[in-house]
């Protein structure tokens, strides 16, 4: 890479890793995984630069690397470090003020116990705010994959929603 | 509030938590990239060795297949089919035409992080390769990349991706295009495979599956040309397993210009319902592998749908402020007097800060000879557990009810339902079994009988298999 790409590579890190980081931490549940996810994939994009920063936007890209890379890195590391059961939700009593806290973060851990491709849609979807068609060519999958995986992603999260708000809800039959 | 509103704000509340770095990410992307590097020249000596070796042990895997296989030129010892050696997907041997090619199959792995490359090979008009990985709480992913002949990895692009069960036969098109090369990857030691092309379609909405055709596997594979075979249509059998779709495809070469098979979500009114028409007609065709332009789209019924019904469906934002959900059902005419049933749900906000669809049916053969006054329900659960909701769209009728041929003591028939813009809602007791037990009857103005369908219409999924000759 000439010194032109490299500066521009530059500013682009500083620019995004914040961002990137932060996707990267609702896909992986942890900053330090999310750090170093961030990283692998920089890594990857600094090899292709040249291509990557005439892509159009080069942070889609990268954004859709991660969300890629996500999937069999997760697995990797979890081999490696054997994590804790993610609790579906946390003990609590009626009434407590926190309650909108904790529901917020039982559905943020509810997408952390998601299958990596189905977390990834969710991400991209409801975070990152990706259409249907965006998620789909991110992952390299069909529009109907993202549906189904996302409507999939919903009813579970739904039923975290009824169990910590206690509203029975059924899905279609 | 909806689930998708309270998990937009669950994830941002929880990125809110990552605090911003405290060094330089560049230095450090920058210090991993020459650790990286280092490791590459290391970690390719190594691949090669070990690829090497496992060409020594079966050499006929890694032997080329432009076209077609052709038998093993040196007699060796294969395990057979059942050998438990095969029964994962990640002890499957590399196989195609360029499995020779470590320089490639390396690049491949090195770029999109695949762990197993299964297949590499250059196909009459691409470069396909094909790789594996395991997956948590899943049978791991297959991933297709593909590109033009003779390109290099970074030519490759990632096409298709599909989960990968134990054991399972892997199929890939080169092109989701009516003529495409068909490869078919099994355990080595498989010799026989048979492959379904398509379907016949009646005008009763008939649906039978073309019969299956033996084709030799060497070595566990087969390539060759299948002509007039729709890629969603297309099945493959290997060994006693149940016939499974196509697995991996790239994109038609063949697809239609513009817009065609899309659908507008910023246009409205009659404009919306003209290219959602066309767009649903292109999808039709484009499945069938028929050209759009052979296909005719008729609108059945484009309006609201009730509030309570689009909010039980899960649809979107229906719940933000102004937004309005509406249905469309079209009926699409093939060539030779088919007729295929689409319907579509869209959101829509007024501010145009919420948009969303969701195809309820895509193209599903039904009796052209009544599919006029053919109704179509939006079924969901109800208000109650313990009740089902219907919304009953019946063009050209003036009443409907609900009824149940086969356990009417059980489930007793609705009252006579009056349509009110075309629509009638419906409530029954839920049921055990997996289909309702329910057929709706739909009663012209003047009392008579127009005729009984069935609630639901059959998945894509069913369908598409059909009956066998």
């Amino acid at each position: 890479m000439d010194a032109d790409g490299e500066e521009e590579f530059r500013q682009f890190v500083q620019a995004r890793w914040h961002s990137l980081v932060r996707t990267a931490f609702l896909l992986t549940g942890d900053q330090g995984r999310a750090e170093d996810l961030v990283q692998t994939v920089l890594v990857r994009v600094h090899r292709r630069w040249q291509h990557v920063s005439h892509s159009g936007s080069p942070y889609a890209y990268t954004r859709a690397a991660l969300a890629n890379e996500s999937a069999s890195w997760w697995r990797r590391r979890r081999v490696a470090e054997t994590l804790g059961e993610v609790p579906a939700h946390a003990d609590r009593a009626h009434g407590d003020a926190y309650a909108a806290y904790d529901t917020r973060d039982e559905v943020a851990r509810a997408v952390l116990a998601l299958p990596p491709r189905m977390r990834a849609v969710v991400v991209l979807r409801y975070f990152d705010d990706l259409s249907e068609a965006d998620t789909a060519e991110a992952l390299g999958i069909s529009t109907g994959s993202v549906k189904s995986q996302a409507s999939r992603g919903l009813d579970r999260l739904r039923t975290v929603l009824q169990q910590t708000q206690g509203t029975p809800e059924r899905s279609l039959s | 509030m909806s689930i998708e509103t309270q998990l937009r704000e669950a994830l941002s509340a929880r990125a809110d938590d990552v605090d911003g770095p405290a060094f330089d990410p560049y230095e450090r992307v920058a210090g991993a990239v020459v650790t990286h590097r280092r490791r590459r020249r290391v970690a390719a000596v190594g691949t090669v060795a070990a690829l090497a070796a496992v060409a020594v042990l079966v050499p006929s895997l890694v032997r080329g297949d432009d076209h077609r296989t052709t038998p093993a030129k040196h007699t060796q010892v294969v395990p057979g089919p059942s050998d438990p050696r095969w029964k994962s997907l990640s002890t499957w041997p590399l196989r195609g035409s360029l499995a020779k090619d470590t320089a490639l199959v390396q690049a491949v792995a090195d770029r999109f992080g695949t762990q197993h490359v299964l297949y590499a090979a250059d196909l009459p008009t691409s470069r396909v390769v094909v790789g594996w990985d395991p997956e948590a709480d899943t049978d791991g992913k297959l991933t297709m990349y593909s590109g033009p002949r003779g390109g290099s990895a970074d030519t490759l692009a990632l096409v298709s991706s599909d989960g990968g069960g134990l054991g399972d036969a892997v199929t890939i098109r080169e092109h989701a295009d009516t003529n495409s090369t068909l490869v078919v990857l099994a355990r080595p030691g498989v010799t026989e495979a048979a492959v379904s092309a398509s379907v016949q379609i009646g005008t009763d909405g008939s649906v039978t599956r073309d019969a299956f055709r033996p084709v030799h596997l060497t070595d566990g594979m087969y390539v060759g040309p299948l002509e007039g075979s729709p890629a969603t249509l297309t099945r493959v059998r290997v060994g006693d397993a149940a016939a499974g779709r196509v697995s991996l495809m790239a994109p038609a070469t063949e697809a239609p210009q513009g817009d065609q098979g899309s659908v507008c979500l910023n246009c409205k009114g009659e404009d919306f319902r003209v290219k959602a028409e066309a767009g649903m007609g292109a999808g039709v065709a484009i499945n069938l592998g028929l050209r759009p332009q052979d296909v005719t789209t008729t609108t059945r019924y484009f309006g609201v749908i009730d509030p309570a019904t689009a909010h039980r469906l899960w649809v979107g934002d229906t719940d933000v402020p102004g937004a309005v959900t509406r249905l469309m059902v079209t009926d699409s005419t093939l060539p030779g007097g088919q007729v295929l049933r689409s319907a579509l749900v869209v959101v829509t906000a007024k501010d145009g800060s919420a948009a969303s669809t969701i195809e309820l049916a895509t193209g599903v053969p039904i009796d052209a000879a009544t599919a006029e006054s053919h109704p179509f329900v939006v079924l969901s659960s109800g208000s109650e557990t313990s009740t089902m909701s219907y919304e009953v769209f019946a063009p050209g009728a003036a009443k409907v009810r609900l009824v149940s041929p086969t356990s009417p003591s059980i489930y007793p028939p609705t009252e006579m339902l009056t349509l009110r813009n075309g629509t009638a809602l419906a409530t029954t007791p839920s049921w055990s079994d997996q289909s309702t037990p329910y057929e709706v009857e739909a009663y012209a103005a003047d009392g008579s009988l127009l005729g009984r369908w069935p609630v639901d219409l059959p998945s894509e999924d069913v369908w598409t298999e059909g009956t066998r000759p």
